[in-house]
């Protein structure tokens, strides 16, 4: 019965999906979506991928949590993109960059994904490797290292686990 | 009104453009230019696609300009990570052979 719930899930995502890139709903449309989705569905269902699908599906309820993790990434990003402008635009180059590394609390696969992104997407720091709860990055300036190590992304994403 | 923001957007996200090709240019290793390419996707790219969405209004067309963006927060960092990786492996090993 759980995983009946799932699928319409799944469905529904998949439909939006279909509609925003078909750009109008009649019945046509929707006919031919909704039998594209269900044969993807199928496809997708016996992958390993989707194993710890449940899982996700109770992530994504925290939904609230996971808007305001955009919005500081967001903010972060702008923060970060000024500061390496700067270095970048500056006469001579004041870089000293390293690799460091550090350990994560964090222990979904999901969440290490999402927290390993995120600081690539953050300008002047860069995830190079991933294993098991150890952290390698790499820094541009001094000043980004203290924030790396520990982040605001960690604290969030952990309080989003804990729920 | 619109058009201000419409200006502001697009020439910011021209700006960060801008200095990251400056800073491909500029810096001296690997791990220093990949941030400034990643740099480029994040911030200049997706200023210029917000400005479009902007000029667009609220229609399909903004909506597919949305996932665009969503694919390519998800994707341009996975790829710079991997290069970066796939060149940290590469020194390890030379450091083994020598």
């Amino acid at each position: 019965m759980k995983r009946d719930i799932i699928s319409i899930k799944a469905l529904v995502l998949y439909m939006i999906f279909w509609i925003i890139l078909a750009e109008k709903i009649d019945f046509q449309v929707l006919l031919i979506g909704l039998l594209i989705n269900i044969m993807i569905y199928l496809f997708n269902k016996n992958g390993e991928s989707s194993c710890h699908i449940g899982k996700r599906y109770q992530l994504i309820k925290r939904w609230k949590l996971f808007i305001c993790y955009i919005l500081l990434l967001m903010k972060e990003i702008v923060i970060a993109s000024i500061d390496v402008a700067s270095i970048v635009l500056s006469r001579e180059l004041n870089i000293s960059p390293r690799i460091i590394k550090f350990k994560t609390r964090l222990k979904g696969d999901l969440l290490k994904t999402i927290l390993a992104n995120s600081i690539t997407l953050t300008p002047g720091t860069l995830t190079i490797e991933v294993k098991n709860d150890e952290f390698t990055v790499h820094c541009i300036t001094k000043n980004q290292i203290t924030g790396v190590k520990n982040s605001k992304f960690e604290e969030l994403l952990l309080k989003i686990e804990e729920q | 009104m619109k058009t201000i923001f419409i200006w502001i957007a697009l020439s910011g996200g021209l700006f960060f453009l801008l200095v990251g090709t400056i800073g491909i240019l500029r810096f001296p290793d690997l791990y220093t230019r990949a941030h400034s390419a990643a740099k480029c996707d994040t911030l200049g790219a997706v200023l210029c696609l917000f400005a479009l969405m902007l000029y667009n209004g609220l229609n399909f067309s903004s909506f597919k300009l949305l996932l665009i963006i969503v694919f390519l927060w998800i994707t341009a960092p996975t790829a710079t990570h991997l290069i970066a990786k796939a060149y940290h492996k590469g020194k390890i090993r030379e450091n083994q052979m020598e």
